[in-house]
């Protein structure tokens, strides 16, 4: 679902992601961790198309996102760590504004507002403006406008931020489902224990290069993920 | 502490000039010459109006022996600048900065977190009120012969007046402040008060040569109003003389009522900045949904952005208000209008008057100028979505044409008939009025990409302390100025619907380069902000 080919890219000087490989099959949860300023966020941005590269090319579901960034973003849901909206709009407003652009119908946009707004209890806060929602609120929100066009693959910059300990709970949950219907889910997260439970394969980023990756047994071994990170970090 | 209050207040005040708003690094030293250039050349413009004003009053005023209703004119001019200035700055650096949460959170006691605010308003007002004071000093040493005392006490002065202006303008922040953490429509309530205040400054300004004139041939009158009525000008007129006790009682006066009102707000800092009323909730209801195209979907995001905030909806849309106002106030001067109407063979000149007027008046919206900034944080989203970058430009054109243009070609339609203009003349400067509002409209596009701020605290900062909004201001002077310009220069060789015709040619010329333009670089540019 998302082949990441020798990716590259450098602000200035520095080489903020060198050389990443990374491949992602549908129906896989795939977590990528690493220290502050490691080069997720330049990953997952590049990923989605909204951060150009020099080298290297990303694929999602075949479509590279160098030659035709639109058909990529078409089948992608993305969600930045710090999700700012549009305050002056409301949360419905927002949502409709989503489906708009993603050209979901009437009937699919009512249902699926209906099933994630209700499973985040979002629901009533929907005709509220975004400006007095809380930081959780808005995550779930955003969360709720990544789903609401089906996305083949769901890119999420640590997603747990700001959620509450049952909504953090829904979030995994939706994440395993969404997953077993075939779609893919690329995250970065500072929560080892939630990589370590959540995740099928793995991946850990330092300085810009990809330091280990594979299957969560692969990574880790007999130890915890959180030994290893810390081993990696250290070498 | 004060001194390390102090600091930060410096280098967040500094932050404007010398950081780049777009990504928050230091901006280089030919853009800080740029951007000071800018500056300066908006403030040389405001003191070669006010050495104009004081050029008209001076010699007369002086040599009947008027020189103090000279400088309490001036200084009452200063004041008017310096709370412009500062009355709308006051509530938001005062009681609405974003560190406030921090800084309580600290041991500082809020006496002090006000005296940093305090005096970085102070320097505002100070800078305001120079602009006036400034050339009405220089030109009353040119009219009458320098002399030294007269000097001092007016440079002590400079110091002393925006002491005054501070207080009512904090005061006023104040009132504000507390008025509006107590009521849900905050917005409603501050685009009341700017309205009110906006008025009250184009009547002004739109009376002020009557006002000079009356001056000049009633100075005694005026100067006796100005001893019975306001007191305070009228010793402070006295003490740019060199009086020293008029210097004496207008430092008590001025420090007086600024000690008074900085121990109110002092007193009650706290309680202020710490109520909070929460907005109403509306509670979801469920109704059937309706899809639209990305394109209006994109188009009402527009929409929304700039009319769900009153605030940025007025600072962008000034000039379609006026646009409207502009026929009725034609209407209620129908028989001045009735004889421009008459004077036959002008008719064509008219036409083209009317369309440069209505053209200067349309220019006054900021739409495009302001419409990259204010995605500001939220840029990530429309980066993210499957849409066009193209797609987006075009919403933020559509919008600007569309509550430009219609009010525009109304303005001109009831113009026109107003003024008998003849078929031709009148279709073409509909023409010529529709070519440069959307003209107008893509260089504000153009120019906010090159000049964006996209790391506001305040929506309302993008806009109105925005360098994409000044420049886009000049652009529209300057083509104005070229229109009018050029019909002085080419208007002899052809008949006005010639000019017009050709007007409306090299603006469309010119939008359809612009339209390639932000077709090619600009989708680059906005691609990699």
């Amino acid at each position: 679902m998302l082949r990441i080919e020798n990716l590259s890219k450098s602000y200035g000087d520095k080489k903020a992601v060198d050389g990443v490989s990374l491949h992602i099959k549908a129906g896989e949860i795939y977590g990528f961790i690493g220290h502050n300023g490691a080069g997720k966020t330049t990953t997952l941005k590049a990923c989605c198309g909204i951060l150009a590269f020099e080298e290297g090319d990303v694929f999602v579901d075949g479509i590279s996102v160098k030659k035709d960034p639109l058909g990529c973003k078409r089948k992608i849901a993305y969600i930045p760590d710090n999700p700012d909206l549009y305050a002056f709009m409301t949360g419905i407003q927002y949502l409709d504004f989503v489906a708009d652009i993603f050209k979901v119908s009437a009937n699919q946009r009512q249902e699926k507002i209906r099933k994630y707004a209700d499973e985040f209890e979002l629901t009533e806060n929907l005709a509220q403006p975004i400006g007095a929602y809380s930081h959780g609120m808005k995550q779930k929100l955003a969360l709720v406008s990544a789903l609401i066009h089906d996305p083949k693959l769901i890119i999420l910059d640590e997603p747990f931020v700001g959620l509450d300990p049952k909504a953090a709970h829904t979030v995994k949950t939706l994440m395993r489902e969404l997953c077993n219907n075939g779609a893919a889910i690329f995250f970065s997260t500072h929560v080892l224990e939630v990589a370590e439970k959540l995740c099928d394969k793995v991946a850990i980023i330092k300085g810009g290069k990809l330091v280990k990756a594979g299957t969560m047994d692969e990574v880790k071994g007999d130890t915890s993920l959180e030994e290893v990170f810390l081993e990696s970090a250290e070498e | 502490m004060l001194k390390a209050l102090l600091k930060k207040q410096f280098l967040e005040t500094a932050s404007f000039f010398f950081l780049n708003a777009k990504d928050g690094k230091r901006r280089s030293p030919l853009a800080i010459l740029g951007f000071g250039a800018l500056i300066l050349y908006g403030f040389g413009a405001v003191v070669a109006m006010f050495w104009m004003i004081s050029g008209t009053l001076c010699a007369p005023l002086t040599q009947s022996g008027l020189d103090w209703v000279y400088f309490a004119f001036m200084i009452t001019l200063a004041t008017s600048l310096g709370c412009v200035g500062s009355v709308f700055a006051a509530k938001s650096k005062l009681f609405e900065a974003k560190d406030n949460d921090f800084l309580l959170s600290l041991p500082v006691p809020a006496w002090a977190i006000l005296f940093t605010r305090i005096l970085s308003l102070y320097l505002l007002t100070f800078l305001f009120e120079a602009l006036v004071l400034l050339p009405a000093a220089v030109r009353y040493f040119v009219t009458v012969g320098f002399s030294f005392l007269p000097a001092l006490f007016q440079l002590l002065l400079l110091f002393i007046l925006p002491l005054g202006t501070l207080a009512v303008c904090s005061l006023l922040g104040w009132l504000i402040a507390i008025v509006t953490a107590r009521i849900r429509s905050k917005n409603l309530l501050t685009v009341l008060f700017f309205a009110v205040f906006m008025v009250a400054y184009f009547l002004l300004v739109g009376k002020m040569n009557e006002y000079l004139g009356y001056i000049v041939l009633h100075g005694e009158a005026v100067g006796q109003t100005i001893k019975t009525k306001l007191f305070p000008f009228w010793q402070a007129g006295l003490a740019a003389l060199g009086e020293p006790l008029a210097l004496l009682v207008s430092a008590l006066i001025f420090g007086g009522l600024f000690a008074l009102v900085y121990l109110l707000l002092a007193k009650t800092f706290y309680r202020v900045v710490t109520v909070k009323r929460g907005e109403k909730k509306t509670r979801y209801k469920e109704r059937k949904r309706e899809m639209r195209s990305a394109f209006s979907a994109l188009l009402k995001r527009e929409a929304l952005r700039f009319f769900k905030n009153p605030m940025i909806a007025l600072n962008c849309l000034l000039g379609s208000v006026f646009l409207l106002i502009l026929p009725v106030i034609a209407f209620f001067n129908a028989d001045f209008f009735g004889q421009l109407a008459a004077a036959g063979e002008a008719k064509g000149l008219l036409g083209l008057l009317v369309g440069m007027i209505v053209c200067a008046v349309a220019s006054m919206n900021f739409i495009t100028a302001s419409s990259v900034s204010l995605e500001g944080e939220t840029l990530w989203l429309v980066r993210s979505l499957p849409v066009e970058t193209k797609t987006v430009f075009a919403t933020k054109l559509s919008l600007h044409v569309l509550v430009t243009a219609v009010p525009a070609l109304l303005c001109t339609l009831l113009l026109s008939i107003l003024l008998k203009l003849g078929i031709w003349i009148a279709i073409l400067i509909h023409v010529a009025v529709f070519a440069f509002v959307f003209l107008c409209a893509a260089t504000g596009l153009a120019i906010n990409l090159k000049f964006p701020n996209l790391r506001w605290t305040n929506e309302v900062a993008a806009v109105k302390q925005s360098v994409a909004a000044i420049l886009a201001m000049v652009a529209g002077i300057g083509a104005i100025a070229l229109l009018f310009g050029g019909y002085f220069l080419f208007g002899k060789y052809l008949p006005a619907e010639g000019y017009a015709a050709l007007v409306s040619g090299l603006l469309v010329a010119a939008s359809v380069l612009l339209c390639v333009w932000l077709g090619k670089r600009g989708v680059k540019i906005f691609e990699n902000l």
